[in-house]
């Protein structure tokens, strides 16, 4: 359940209970971005699709995941960030083990600017102060001044 | 010709963008020359890979389905032993060019 959500710009930034598994979350933040036109209506399920058979769980300092679906389902450029209070059981890209993951960054991008924005957020991921920041009160604006230039 | 480093993920734009970059600021950082680096997605994959000299994936590819070196790069997304993957392919680049 989304408890809280922050936004500036094309940058979403929600808290959530968490505790369910990546299908149950999925399908709540994907419907977040549907009900507010950030993407068309066919993006929960090609979101779910994707993640059943490739997962975008990723072991950093904290258990992250980049859900993301094919470009046409992208209304506009955005990144929606989800803290989760509890984490969710995800799979773990390449492998397929589970994996707890704690934040989700997950992606609605097109064509243009993509290289930019995914070249900062593998930066962002691997950058264990940034990821801490984003629990802080200044959180929306790190992932701000990170990505705003290039959403 | 350059010698071709084919990057592969699930839909060929979100982490293989990701592992492509850092391999390019890699190459880069340490004076390779001769390597190009395209990044597909796997279902696309199939006529890329024939011309394939190194194969980095982050989708789990076996080595044993193919005749070219299979690197995993997920690592190149984590951070965590980025550097031993990358370490990796200037081993086999090096051997390649060798």
């Amino acid at each position: 359940m989304i408890l809280n959500s922050d936004k500036y710009k094309n940058i979403y930034l929600l808290k959530t209970d968490g505790g369910n598994n990546s299908t149950e979350l999925l399908t709540e933040l994907g419907q977040y971005a549907v009900d507010n036109a950030l993407a068309t209506d066919g993006f929960v399920r090609a979101l779910l699709k994707r993640e059943h058979q490739y997962p975008t769980g990723i072991q950093a300092s904290l258990g992250i995941a980049i859900p993301h679906a094919d470009q046409c389902y992208t209304i506009e450029n955005t990144i929606i960030v989800a803290l989760l209070d509890k984490p969710a059981t995800f799979r773990s890209m390449g492998y397929g083990t589970e994996m707890k993951v704690e934040v989700v960054f997950m992606l609605l991008l097109n064509e243009e600017n993509q290289v930019k924005v995914l070249s900062e957020l593998v930066r962002f991921i691997q950058d264990e102060e940034k990821l801490k920041e984003l629990y802080t009160e200044n959180g929306l604006n790190c992932m701000y001044e990170t990505f705003g230039k290039y959403l | 010709m350059d010698k071709n480093i084919l990057v592969i993920c699930a839909l060929g734009f979100a982490t293989s963008t990701m592992v492509k970059k850092n391999i390019e600021d890699f190459l880069k950082e340490n004076n390779i020359k001769g390597w190009k680096i395209d990044a597909v997605g796997v279902g696309m994959s199939k006529e890329p890979i024939k011309n394939a000299n190194i194969i980095v994936s982050t989708i789990g590819l076996k080595q044993e389905d193919f005749d070219v070196p299979i690197v995993d790069g997920l690592s190149l997304i984590s951070g965590i032993n980025a550097e031993e993957t990358l370490n990796e392919i200037a081993e086999i680049i090096k051997s390649i060019d060798d």
